[in-house]
């Protein structure tokens, strides 16, 4: 089909990169699992766990998947999925959480 | 498989001639010509069995508890399996396939300039998943229940119990057999997208590309973002029918609404996903035979693109009377009323480029213009339907049924007959029969309006739908007569699909071989010839104009096609001269 | 046919054309089932809320430490991954293989971990049927495990391909595809972990 995947802007290697990174997703899973020891109210702490999350899938999605070097229509591809979902989830909370078990 | 993998081992980007046996050439071929020819057969076969089904429903409704002639009497359980079936067959088995899969895959290739689509054996597979999904299908009609009975909505907690409709696993394949088709159109809305965006030829900018793509392009994101929800619901209910979960029954946590809304947040962009290709062929065959452009190209696009994306925002207009929070009802009566508007857009410009145009009634143009009439009624019923005050009263009932079938039957029917009758030649490398194709556009349009015209009033008189036999309902007694008509007409429609089955058949035996671009046409699938050799382009093409310049004024010639230099343009009026 | 891919025409959406088909494909694919995730994501958190606590309660039973022992293991894998293709465009065959042979046998570590995990919440009585929760736990789990099934199998298609030396653009290529979605899966169980397990 079409030719290599090299992008000019992107180093040759990487590998250190990579390191760098899975050591932030240790640290990031060791601080989530902590969370929940912290004095603070469950909203916060859930809001927090899932704050860590997206951070994670952040950092993977930027240097694993090397999202900050494709162009801008992958962007979209992730983004506006993510997008619909959110608006279906909210839609749905006044009939699923509200209206629920009447 | 492996037969493809061997017979597509030669890389298809270079222009070498690679012997592939029968099985290769005709089965598991990964040409999208054959494909879209297999997908072309399957959806007629599974029509056949659609079609059939509304036979057996109509005169049920029109003599209710007769022997129906050529099957004998059907009882209540049968009729909620023969509307299951007849809806999911015709929107999963023969629009899809038909719409997408057959003209897709034809035409998108060739349009771009490609010589196949991005992922070839991928396009093969894509076609033998929906194979397996209709076998899979078909299989649930000879289970000992039968088969699946909830509606081709498959409603909870109907559908979410064996014991609630009788049919045990002919629902649970129907499902299976749905979550096939959805891989099978993931795979080809790839296929679609990445050919489309990624494979177009020099000169070919998204701006120059024919409307039909821009269709199949934006039905395929639509359809791409929209089943994934409703997977994830389709894979809870078969849990809740298999495993016990209790995902959608109340007793045990779950929520029946739930369903609802996963399943119509895919199934109302799934009709748009059918629609806009619809509307894709009857906008190329209308400037070929009114030899004038498309009236606001760009505007075009950009209201299919808005109608793609707000065809994700209306859902709930399915569910005002489903017990949901009343407070969704104003803002998706809203944006239903709104979605209105990118449509109106389209099909006032179907008109405008008719206006002052050199109008041929061939039989494409017959059939394009038929769709955009009827589509105009099913459009304008359901701006009805979208206000939650009156859906209130009309939901559930024959209205509702008319409307669909008026936007549903247009589409499909109108528009995909359009395109068998405009493409044939290129597709099979002769001409139909002109005076059959008429006699068949006649018969199909009076006949059709007389079974839906009369749906509406029955709809309007209070009849609900999805009812056995309302013969028995006093107040609904003064009905019967437009079931009478209806029926009369549904018969009359299928009986006046014989035409057109022999002038297909004969034509592809006998038919008068068809040139090169026998209606003039600009894009450039008509560059090529009838049918197009192997590869489609000798030399990839070069665009150098968009595709509807038709009676361009100063021009020798009243078309224009897409790979004219302006060099060669000169040449062409000097030549007149 | 690429033809147009490698010419260069002064046309403002040729950027778009110079994205490798394959790799369009499969973010294509990925957007598509951010949505089937995302649609049980979407139920299980709104009932979550509605059960006003007997998520939470049922959480209690399921084995967060072998939950993030998994997310460590299914990271690293992340990791090797990643440094399979980053040696594969190093043309490093050797550290390749290893990577990739790595990558699988932290899957299988993964899957293993889990299987061990679901014979003991189903011995201790707890199966889909049980409650809601449960039925998600199994459900959205075991729809994750059969992602990550589906990876291990390229991943072992492409591992015998590097064993048979397989031309280095073949490698790279369809390292960097299988690389994508199993990164795809790691990130949804990032998300699935403390869904299931930590709230």
């Amino acid at each position: 089909m079409t030719d290599t995947t090299h992008d000019a802007a992107m180093p040759h290697n990487q590998n250190g990169l990579y390191f760098f990174i899975w050591i932030w997703l240790v640290v990031l899973l060791v601080v989530g699992l902590s969370i929940f020891g912290l004095p603070i109210p469950r909203v916060v702490a859930v809001g927090l766990i899932f704050g860590v999350a997206a951070v994670k899938a952040g950092l993977v999605l930027r240097n694993y998947m090397h999202l900050k070097h494709e162009h801008y229509l992958i962007y979209l591809i992730v983004l506006v999925p993510v997008l619909f979902f959110l608006g279906l989830a909210l839609t749905l909370i006044p009939d699923i959480v509200f209206r629920h078990g009447m | 498989m492996s037969t493809a993998i061997a017979a597509s081992a030669a890389p298809i980007a270079h222009h070498e001639t690679h012997e592939a046996g029968f099985i290769g050439r005709y089965i598991f071929s990964v040409d999208h010509k054959v494909i879209a020819k297999q997908y072309l057969t399957l959806s007629a076969v599974m029509a056949l069995i659609g079609g059939g089904s509304s036979y057996l429903i109509r005169w049920q409704l029109a003599w209710p508890e007769t022997s129906i002639p050529g099957w004998g009497p059907i009882g209540p359980d049968q009729y909620n399996a023969l509307i299951t079936m007849h809806g999911t067959i015709m929107v999963f088995f023969v629009a899809m396939p038909f719409l997408l899969g057959a003209f897709g895959n034809y035409l998108i290739p060739l349009m771009v300039g490609a010589d196949d689509m991005a992922f070839p054996r991928l396009n093969a597979m894509s076609f033998w998943t929906i194979f397996a999904a209709s076998s899979v299908l078909i299989a649930s009609f000879f289970m000992p229940e039968g088969p699946a009975a909830s509606g081709w909505t498959g409603y909870v907690p109907l559908s979410d119990k064996a014991v609630y409709t009788g049919v045990g696993w002919g629902q649970n394949l129907w499902i299976i057999a749905l979550a096939l088709e959805f891989a099978s159109f993931l795979m080809g809305g790839v296929n679609f997208l990445v050919t489309g965006l990624n494979l177009r030829t020099r000169g070919m900018t998204l701006m120059r590309l024919p409307l039909l793509v821009w269709m199949e392009l934006t039905a395929a994101v639509v359809f791409l973002l929209s089943v994934g929800p409703l997977i994830a619901g389709a894979i809870m209910l078969l849990l809740d029918r298999t495993m016990g979960t209790g995902f959608y029954q109340p007793d045990k946590g779950g929520d029946p609404l739930l369903w609802e809304h996963l399943f119509w947040f895919f199934g109302h962009p799934e009709v748009y996903v059918v629609a806009l290709p619809g509307f894709g062929i009857m906008l190329e065959v209308i400037p070929v035979f009114a030899r004038k452009p498309i009236f606001g190209y760009k505007v075009m696009v950009y209201s299919t693109i808005a109608a793609g994306l707000l065809s994700f925002v209306v859902w709930a207009h399915h569910m005002f009377v489903s017990g949901m929070d009343p407070r969704l009802a104003s803002p998706f009566s809203v944006t239903t009323i709104l979605i209105s508007v990118p449509f109106a857009i389209i099909l006032f410009s179907m008109i405008a480029s008719l206006w002052g145009g050199s109008i041929r009634f061939a039989s494409p143009m017959l059939f394009a213009l038929g769709g955009v009439a009827t589509f105009l009624i099913g459009g304008v019923t359901g701006i009805f339907l979208g206000s939650a005050a009156v859906d209130i009263v009309m939901h559930g009932t024959y209205f509702v049924v008319a409307h669909f079938h008026y936007t549903l039957f247009p589409v499909v029917f109108f528009g995909g007959f359009a395109g068998i009758y405009f493409w044939f030649p290129k597709m099979f490398g002769r001409m139909m029969n002109e005076k059959l194709a008429q006699v068949h556009f006649v018969i199909t349009f009076i006949t059709f309006n007389m079974i839906f015209i009369p749906l509406f009033f029955v709809g309007l008189g209070g009849s609900p739908r999805r009812i056995y036999e309302l013969s028995s309902y006093d107040m609904l007694k003064h009905l019967q007569p437009l079931h009478v008509v209806a029926t009369y007409g549904a018969i009359a429609l299928l009986i006046g699909q014989v035409p057109f089955i022999i002038n297909f058949l004969y034509s592809l035996a006998r038919g008068p071989r068809a040139e090169q671009n026998p209606w003039h046409a600009n894009t450039l699938e008509w560059t090529v010839g009838s049918p197009p050799h192997h590869p489609n382009f000798a030399v990839p093409p070069r665009v150098y104009r968009d595709p509807y310049e038709y009676s361009v004024p100063g021009a020798a010639q009243d078309y224009i096609p897409q790979n004219v230099a302006p060099e060669e343009l000169v040449d062409i009026q000097l030549a007149a001269d | 046919m690429a033809a147009g891919a490698h010419v260069l025409i002064p046309e403002h959406d040729d950027t778009i054309r110079q994205i490798p088909p394959g790799k369009i494909a499969i973010w294509w694919f990925l957007g598509s089932e951010i949505m089937v995730f995302g649609g049980l994501i979407t139920a299980f958190v709104l009932f979550s809320f509605a059960s006003h606590g007997a998520f939470a309660e049922s959480a209690k039973h399921v084995h967060w430490k072998l939950g993030a022992i998994n997310t460590l293991v299914l990271v690293t894998s992340s990791l090797t991954m990643i440094l399979a293709l980053g040696y594969a465009r190093a043309h490093n065959l050797a550290r390749t293989r290893l990577c990739l042979f790595l990558t699988i046998a932290l899957g299988l570590t993964f899957l293993g971990i889990k299987s061990y995990e679901y014979s003991s919440e189903i011995h201790e009585g707890f199966v889909p049927s049980t409650s809601l929760f449960w039925s998600f736990y199994f459900g959205m789990t075991g729809l994750h495990a059969l992602h990550m099934f589906g990876g291990l199998v390229v991943n072992g298609l492409l591992l015998i391909a590097a064993l048979r030396k397989a031309p280095w653009d073949f490698l790279e290529r369809r390292l960097e595809f299988a690389g994508l979605y199993w990164h795809f899966v790691d990130v949804v169980w990032i998300f699935l972990f403390p869904l299931l397990y930590l709230t």
